[in-house]
Parts: C-alpha cells; sequence; structure tokens
C-alpha cells in the first residue's frame, strides 16, 4: 500500500494506458509505413561505437503493447491471487522489472541492448521461479537459470564476434548474409540463443520445470513473454535465417518440438505442466511457421497465442485456488456445475487453442496449415504438423473432459466458487481478446487476404485430424480417470515414456 | 576495465559475506540458508552484485568482458569453447551461492538475529553504484590506460 493506493492497482493503469498507447501508435505506424530509430552513442573503443538504440516500428510497439496490456490483466488477478501473501509488493515489483526487460529487449536492434533486456529476462524470471520458499522450486529456478545462461552465454559470444564490425546493429548487415563466415557464426549462435530461451527440443526440460512457479507468473512470463523472446529475436533475424543450414535445422527442430510437446501433454497429469506442454507445441508452430518462410504468420500467431494462453493460466490459477492447491487433473472434476465463469473462460481458450473457427487461434493456426498443405513443405514435415494438430485438440479436450465433466473428486470438505471480482473481471478481459483478438489482428496486420487454393479433401483433411482428436481425448481422459482398471488401454511403457518427455 | 569491475563487485561481495558470518555466526553454507526470510533488503543486494559477477548488463564486468573476449576470439577462434565454459561456469557457481544462502527454509538453530543497518546498505550501495553508473563512461578508463 502506498498512500493507499495498492502497488497493484499503479501499475496495472500505469501499463494499461501505456500498452494502448503503444499499440495505437504502432498502428499508426503501419499504416503510414514509418519507422523511428533513436541511436545514442554512449563510447566508442577501439574503434566499435557502443550504442543505446531503440527502434520503434510496427512490430515491435504492436507487440510491446500486447505485453503490457497482457502483464496489466496479470498485475490485477495477482492482486487477487496473492492476497494475504506478505511479500506481495516485492513480487509486483519483480513483474515489473520482467516487463522492462522485455520492453528492452523488444525495442532493440543492437546485440548489446538485446543482451540487456535478454539478460535481465533470465535472471528475473530465475527470482520469480525461485518465489517460493521450497526446495522443488529453488531446482526448478535453477534449471530455467542455467538453461537460459546457455543462450545468454551464445548472444555474449556472438557480440565478440560481431566485434569486428565495428557496430552491433546486426539490421545493418542482413546483405551479407551467405557471404561472410562471421555473419554466419552470429546467426548460428542467435539461433542457438532463440532455442534455448523458446525451448525447443535440446533445452525444452526447463519450461514445464519452471511452472513451480506462482502462476500469475506463468500466465505473463512462460506464456507470452519470457518463452517469445526467442521467437521475437528470430522474427528479426529472419532475413539472415532464411535459406540456408539454419532454415533446415529451425524446420526439423520446430517440429520435432511440437509434436514431442503436443505427445507429452496427453500423458502429463498436473495441470499446469500441461499448459505448459501446450506452450511448447505452440512455439514449435511458432518457429515452425517461420521457417517455412512465414513471417508475418509467425509474428501473428504470437499475439494471438499470448491473449489465449494468459487467459488459460489465469483460469488454471482460479481451479488450483478452489481444489484446495491439487494440480492433479485426476483431482478435479465436475467444476462447470462449481465454477461456471472460470470454466466458460477456460473452454473458450481451449477452443481458440485448437483453433475453432472464428475465435483467436483460428486465423494463425489455420493459415500455417493451409500454406503447409499448399505443398511447400517435404512429407515428414506436413505428417508433424497435421500430427500436432491432432495432438493439440487431443489434450485440449482430454483436460475439459477430466476436470469439468464427471464426479467431483476433490473432497467433501471445500469451498469451491468464483466469486471474488478482482479475479473474474481480468479473466473475463482476457476472455474478450481470445473471442476477438484473432480477427481484429488480422484485418490489421493482412489488409488483404491470403490467397490459398485447396483441393477440397485437404481442406476438410484438417477438420478430420481435428475430430479425430477430440474423440481420442475423450478416450484418454477415461484411460486417466478410471486408471487402474483400464491401464491395459494404453501400455503403461509407452504412456511413462510419452508422460516423461 | 575487469579489473575496476572486479574489484567492486567482489569487494561488495565480501562484504556481503561478513554480514551474513556476523549474522549467523557461521561460514557454512547450510546453516545460513534462507536469508531471505530473515532480511530481505541485504538479499537484493546479494542479487544485484551477484548477477554483476557473472557480467550481467549494464555493469563494468560486462563491458570489460565484451572487450576482453572479443580481442580473446579475435586472436583465435579456438578460444569461444573456453569462454562458453568459463562463462557458464562462473553463472553456475554464483546462482549456486545466491540460492544456497538466500532461498529455502532457514536453519531453526539461529536463535538471535538483527536485520540489515544504514551503514551496511551504505557500503553495498557505494559499490554497487559505480559499478553500474562508470559504464556510461568507459572509454575514459580505456583511454587512460591505452595512452600509458
Amino acid at each position: 500500500m502506498l498512500f493507499g493506493v495498492s502497488v497493484c492497482f499503479i501499475s496495472m493503469v500505469f501499463l494499461l494506458v501505456f500498452g494502448v498507447s503503444s499499440v495505437l501508435v504502432g498502428i499508426f505506424l503501419l499504416m503510414f509505413d514509418i519507422s523511428l530509430f533513436l541511436d545514442w552513442e554512449i563510447f566508442c573503443i577501439n574503434g566499435s561505437s557502443v550504442t543505446m538504440t531503440f527502434l520503434f516500428d510496427w512490430i515491435s510497439l504492436i507487440f510491446l503493447g500486447f505485453v503490457m496490456f497482457i502483464s496489466s490483466i496479470v498485475i490485477m488477478y495477482s492482486e487477487g491471487y496473492m492476497m494475504g501473501d506478505v511479500h506481495i509488493v516485492r513480487f509486483i515489483l519483480v513483474v515489473l522489472l520482467f516487463v522492462v526487460s522485455i520492453g528492452l529487449m523488444i525495442l532493440s536492434p543492437n546485440l548489446i541492448r538485446i543482451l540487456l533486456g535478454w539478460d535481465g529476462l533470465g535472471l528475473v524470471s530465475y527470482c520469480l521461479v525461485i518465489y517460493y520458499q521450497n526446495p522443488r522450486s529453488g531446482g526448478a529456478g535453477m534449471l530455467t537459470a542455467l538453461s537460459n545462461r546457455v543462450g545468454d552465454v551464445a548472444l555474449l559470444l556472438g557480440i565478440c564476434l560481431a566485434s569486428s564490425w565495428g557496430r552491433w546493429e546486426f539490421l545493418f548487415y542482413l546483405d551479407l548474409v551467405g557471404r561472410d563466415l562471421v555473419f554466419f557464426s552470429i546467426t548460428g549462435l542467435v539461433v542457438l540463443a532463440a532455442f534455448t530461451r523458446s525451448a525447443q527440443m535440446p533445452f525444452s526440460a526447463w519450461l514445464p520445470a519452471a511452472m513451480a512457479a506462482p502462476t500469475p507468473v506463468s500466465a505473463l512470463v512462460h506464456s507470452s513473454t519470457l518463452v517469445t523472446a526467442g521467437v521475437y529475436l528470430l522474427i528479426r533475424f529472419s532475413p539472415a535465417v532464411m535459406g540456408g543450414v539454419y532454415q533446415t535445422l529451425l524446420l526439423f527442430i520446430s517440429g520435432l518440438t511440437m509434436f514431442m510437446a503436443g505427445l507429452g501433454a496427453n500423458f502429463e497429469n498436473d495441470l499446469k505442466r500441461i499448459i505448459a506442454l501446450s506452450t511448447l507445441s505452440q512455439l514449435g508452430v511458432m518457429l515452425f511457421s517461420l521457417s517455412i518462410g512465414l513471417v508475418g504468420v509467425a509474428y501473428f500467431h504470437l499475439l494471438t497465442h499470448a491473449f489465449f494462453k494468459s487467459l488459460l493460466f489465469l483460469c488454471a490459477g482460479v481451479v488450483i485456488h478452489n481444489v484446495r492447491d491439487f494440480q492433479d487433473v485426476r483431482a478435479m472434476g465436475g467444476l462447470r456445475v462449481y465454477l461456471p465463469v472460470t470454466i466458460s473462460c477456460f473452454n473458450v481458450s481451449n477452443l481458440a487453442l485448437c483453433g475453432m473457427p472464428f475465435l483467436a487461434g483460428f486465423y494463425s493456426r489455420d493459415l500455417i496449415l493451409e500454406v503447409c498443405s499448399m505443398g511447400l513443405i517435404n512429407s515428414f514435415s506436413f505428417f508433424l504438423v497435421v500430427f500436432s494438430t491432432g495432438l493439440t485438440v487431443c489434450y485440449s479436450f482430454r483436460l475439459s473432459y477430466v476436470s469439468m465433466f464427471g464426479d467431483y473428486n476433490v473432497g467433501s470438505c471445500s469451498s469451491v466458487r468464483d466469486e471474488v471480482s478482482i479475479i473474474t473481471w481480468p479473466m473475463i478481459g482476457l476472455m474478450t481478446m481470445a473471442v476477438l483478438g484473432g480477427a481484429l489482428l488480422s484485418w490489421v496486420l493482412f489488409p488483404s487476404p491470403v490467397v490459398v487454393c485447396l483441393p477440397l479433401w485437404l481442406r476438410v483433411w484438417a477438420l478430420v485430424v481435428r475430430f479425430m482428436g477430440a474423440v481420442l481425448g475423450l478416450f484418454l481422459s477415461m484411460v486417466s480417470v478410471l486408471g487402474q482398471r483400464s491401464r491395459y488401454l494404453v501400455s503403461y511403457s509407452f504412456r511413462r515414456f510419452s508422460g516423461r518427455m | 576495465m575487469v579489473i575496476l569491475g572486479h574489484g567492486l563487485c567482489s569487494s561488495g561481495l565480501f562484504c556481503l559475506a561478513n554480514v551474513r558470518y556476523e549474522r549467523v555466526g557461521s561460514r557454512r553454507m547450510v546453516i545460513g540458508r534462507g536469508m531471505l526470510s530473515f532480511i530481505p533488503g541485504v538479499t537484493l543486494w546479494w542479487f544485484l552484485l551477484g548477477v554483476c559477477n557473472i557480467a550481467s548488463p549494464p555493469s563494468l564486468n560486462l563491458i570489460g568482458e565484451i572487450l576482453l573476449m572479443g580481442s580473446l576470439v579475435g586472436w583465435s577462434w579456438v578460444c569461444i569453447p573456453a569462454l562458453a565454459l568459463v562463462s557458464s561456469f562462473s553463472a553456475c557457481y554464483t546462482l549456486y551461492m545466491y540460492s544456497s544462502s538466500q532461498h529455502g527454509r532457514f536453519y531453526s538453530g539461529v536463535f538471535s538475529s538483527y536485520g540489515g543497518v544504514l551503514r551496511e546498505y551504505l557500503v553495498f550501495f557505494l559499490h554497487w553504484l559505480p559499478l553500474n553508473v562508470l559504464i556510461l563512461r568507459g572509454d575514459f578508463l580505456l583511454v587512460y590506460y591505452s595512452s600509458l
């Protein structure tokens, strides 16, 4: 409390105002095709100038506005969620530091400036993950910090290599693509950094582990800001990545990540870890679309995904609070009767995630699928993307069936309700954006529709896969609820193997 | 540059270690854990000086490390794996030091202790401030030494 006003309220209003104005300025810059470049030379040594650079264009400003908007909503929510916590002021301040770091990272075309935000993100996320004082969160924080440190070191080495250029604004050197060994190595290091930050295949263990953080942090950090920093960096670097060995590598790794995460989520029983794995598979989708050349669509999916994924985490937080801090989905059940508002939001965001027509995820996800179906990629990658779409629907429906239908499994003595307005209003606000966001953004970002020519069966194929996924999800939910009796339905070793991924 | 940065940073960390020693009465990691619950103010300084130690921006250590590593990499690319390992390991032990001393349940054998006092906070602040502000005029330091 500061002068009788809570720190949450102040930060929420501040972030909301700045977020909305940043989006509006971003749309203005997009309409008139303007980019602003501010450069402040701090000092110049050995012929290299260390500069503080800001790049204001529509990509950075719209993304920054969305980050601020979501963080304002999450901070409002955490006032209710963290109610009674003695250290709530410290918590909110660390979250604000986090937003500042990602802002610094977004607005920068300069490698040293990117490192400023990038290191800040890693360290602040470490603080947030170890917020609860138990050994489990300590271990998860260590895993997170050290995995991300690999990326930091890669970026640092990239900076060292780039010191032979004399400047660290990589945007000026993009015409060296394919001609310069130094630039080639720097691109490799940046791709490595983006892989660690976006938790792609060899570094994917930290993302589910980092769910030890408080739920508002997961909503902010692990859905829309921290993990998307890697995707954003690759969007900025996309001219260098395209058309080379890195593009192939990216296609391969991201396809496998999305497949692995989708499969793992189907056999996971921790509510937050399921959502974390679904984030992982969506990150795979973003990098996949980036690697087949759809940079704009990857950016679009980044923004829509931020909405429905943070909504999903907020709803999961309410559910976890209400079922006496259980996170195991098998302990839930029948929640649709007791938590109507939360479960409606949960369903909306789940459907948006699956790509239900006219919700947020539909516009971006379907565009990626359709362009893939047009035959730009080989059959292996096509199989991966189609199968992962089915798996997404499968785990979303399994989650819904297990937690919302059936009997109430928690125990007789509990109070399940969602009447705390400070928690439900943020969710309703985000739900509005999860419904409308996709359409609004597609009107802004793609003024002319993308032409897709497909035979009917290929178009219907995506829907068929989703339907099959939904049926399989129902089946799997029965497996997890019935447990012991039906363990032969899916062989134990397979389930164990997939659940551990 | 690295000498200056490291001088400020490690001197600050030794101060912190002494503060912890005065509070807990032992240098064992196991006994003095969970200090976040005792004196959160000092934990903040542990964090700030610790991350300066692993060359987090903006600190003199970072700019020194960039220049030094840049010259080494320019000398030979063979240095790259070694530098990467050094940088990762320093992150490992610094984070280990931070988390094992500040995070977790505190040791119940500590019977009497007291919070941070203003003098100590001033010492930490005066270590930290030049470390993060001198980066704005980093070329002064370098130009002086290169003209020697």
